[in-house]
């Protein structure tokens, strides 16, 4: 169930434009604000200019991948906070092909969903990851 | 108007892969002498086989102190030279191992040679003085030499071999020329000197005798340097071949890696569409083609597995190509992992996954162990009737390692069938008729996975009745 007042934010950065020309209506039909960027270079771009709740990010994407658009959030202060839910087709080796450890991931990171997905398992997870980041984000405003 | 300089002309040339480059430079290039941690190897080895020599001297020259034995041996009574000779070999090889060690704990990268070179230096000369003592010409001692330069074809490059040979020839004639001269005094270990004077008497005796010396060490050192480049060079080779091969290895893994992304990541796309449009979100659709959205995404689904395990089928490999990823884990999470996987097609068929589990551990590619029990639990589900229930136990083994049973209550297997079940593509005729669905393949990941993981697999089973699957793994390490 998406949410009944202020819409959240989604930001889906993916090259493969059939899954984001899909995903995007499925996920404004829940209520969500979603916008799509084609590559790691753009979706820095537009998660800068608008911080979204959520980032559903490709890993093997040109110009920018997906670990370099993680620690690329890290340096910004107000997009280090921001969740990320990754959609990648490589399995627990996906550190293996990117040169990098995923024995420590990307603090961002909230969790993996591995291509291809159940259209719903994503929307399950959306929603968990939305609740989790609220919840972070009052307790850190909390004294 | 200004000249524009014109843009340079770029060039690339595609370059021959590391395969094709090594077939263009045929052999790779083999190594002229042995690699220097085995120098120092060495240096230790040729220490140790020094230390027999210098107590064979000690020993030697302790039989001066029975002169009439010697005397009914036919020889000369003798003290001082054996022992003299031990003495120094035994305070040189001090000073080489004190080196040898200097060396292990500094890491030089060149002392090893040096050392050897020295020890083969100070041993020809004390072998030179050993010679003159025992009688240069008439005994055989001179073949001593022999050892030095077959070792120095073992341990150095032709060239530097061939420079202790050519050293041990002049050590020799050097002795026999002074002898002969009279610049040295008269020595030999025979008490009867007839036979030296003989010799010395005859130049053509001398050369003869001196010179099938030489001739028999530069033969020997032809052969033994020959043979030693030979087998350097097969070593080379070898070692060539072994680093192409981890490198293939390591190539293809990345290769099923991207490949199995390039197969997988289009149905998420195909998934999102279809689902798209049959909730309606581009309108409504008659049922026609419902029906036949469904069609697709049903056999899209079941493309993706099969895509999915023939990777995971092609990518499981020997222990010793994965040890990077090979670790202690958590065998009971890996098992409430699976369930937890399993769980929406549980649901689907009603069956009850029923846990009883205790904590183990165990060792191995965890997403490999993973997969072989998603895919011994998914059977048990798939293959179980509705509203069955399948139970699954992790116990501590009673003494080898962890034990994993996965038990269901389903069709189960006829006996003559069950040595077959673990083929790629091989399916029951019971099984096909329960579900279609199935890729084959499930039970042949989980032989590789057990294979290479020394996982012991026993399956119970009676057609009608049921399927018990008891999986032995290892010990965890470090566990007791």
């Amino acid at each position: 169930m998406g949410p009944a007042t202020a819409p959240r934010r989604i930001l889906i950065i993916d090259d493969d434009e059939s899954l984001t020309g899909a995903l995007a209506p499925l996920l404004r039909a829940e209520g969500y604000r979603v916008r799509c960027a084609a590559d790691g270079e753009e979706g820095m771009r537009l998660a800068s200019e608008e911080p979204p709740d959520l980032i559903l990010l490709d890993f093997m994407m040109p110009l920018k991948n997906g670990f370099d658009v993680c620690s690329d959030m890290q340096n910004i202060a107000r997009l280090r906070d921001v969740p990320v839910l990754v959609m990648t087709a490589f399995g627990q080796d996906i550190g293996e092909i990117h040169g990098v450890s995923m024995q420590k991931p990307p603090a961002n990171i909230r969790g993996r969903l591995e291509k291809p997905f159940e259209v719903n398992v994503l929307l399950e997870r959306v929603a968990e990851a939305l609740e989790e980041g609220s919840a972070a984000a009052a307790a850190n405003k909390s004294p | 108007m200004a000249s524009v300089s014109p843009m340079p002309r770029a060039a690339y040339e595609l370059p021959l892969s590391a395969g094709e480059a090594s077939a263009a430079s045929n052999v790779p290039h083999a190594r002229a002498a042995l690699p220097e941690p085995l120098l120092l190897q060495n240096v230790v080895w040729f220490c140790r086989v020094r230390w027999i020599v210098v107590a064979l001297l000690a020993l030697f020259g302790l039989m001066g102190l029975f002169p009439q034995f010697e005397r009914g041996l036919g020889l000369r009574a003798h003290l001082r030279w054996p022992i003299v000779t031990s003495a120094v070999l035994a305070l040189a090889n001090l000073g080489f191992l004190a080196h040898a060690r200097w060396l292990a704990k500094s890491g030089s990268p060149t002392g090893a040679r040096a050392n050897l070179w020295t020890q083969i230096i100070v041993d020809l000369a004390a072998l030179t003085a050993v010679v003159h003592y025992v009688g240069s010409l008439e005994t055989s001692i001179a073949f001593a030499y022999l050892f030095h330069i077959v070792l120095a074809c073992i341990f150095f490059s032709r060239l530097e071999s061939f420079g202790v040979a050519a050293m041990a020839c002049g050590f020799y004639l050097a002795c026999v020329g002074l002898e002969v001269s009279g610049a040295l005094p008269r020595a030999g270990l025979y008490a009867d000197p007839s036979l030296r004077e003989q010799i010395e008497r005859t130049p053509g005796v001398v050369l003869l005798s001196a010179g099938s010396a030489l001739v028999v060490w530069l033969v020997v050192w032809y052969f033994a340097s020959h043979l030693s480049t030979m087998v350097r060079e097969r070593d080379s080779q070898l070692d060539e071949t072994n680093r192409r091969l981890v490198e293939a290895q390591r190539e293809k893994s990345r290769h099923m890696l991207l490949t199995a992304h390039e197969l997988k990541a289009p149905f998420a796309g195909i998934h999102a569409n279809v689902h798209l449009l049959l909730h309606g979100h581009c309108g409504s659709l008659p049922a026609e083609a419902t029906d036949a959205l469904n069609r697709i995404a049903g056999r899209c689904r079941r493309l993706a597995a099969q895509i999915q395990e023939m990777l995971q089928l092609a990518n499981i490999e020997p222990p010793e190509e994965m040890t990077s990823r090979w670790t202690d884990l958590d065998l009971t999470e890996a098992v409430r992992w699976a369930m937890a996987e399993v769980q929406p097609l549980a649901q689907e068929r009603e069956v009850a996954v029923e846990p009883d589990l205790r904590p183990v551990r165990t060792c191995g590619v965890e997403d490999h162990v993973r997969m072989l029990l998603l895919n011994v639990l998914s059977n048990a589900v798939i293959y179980s009737n509705r509203g069955g229930r399948v139970q699954v136990r992790c116990l501590p083994g009673a003494g080898d390692g962890p034990i994993v049973t996965i038990e269901d209550h389903g069709i189960g297997i006829a006996a003559e069938k069950l040595p077959r079940i673990f083929e790629e593509y091989y399916r029951t005729t019971e099984a096909v008729r329960h579900n279609k669905e199935s890729t084959g393949l499930g039970l042949a990941i989980v032989r590789r996975v057990a294979e290479t993981h020394g996982i012991q697999v026993r399956v119970e089973s009676e057609a009608g009745v049921g399927t018990k699957f008891i999986l032995g793994f290892s010990r965890a390490e470090g566990s007791a």
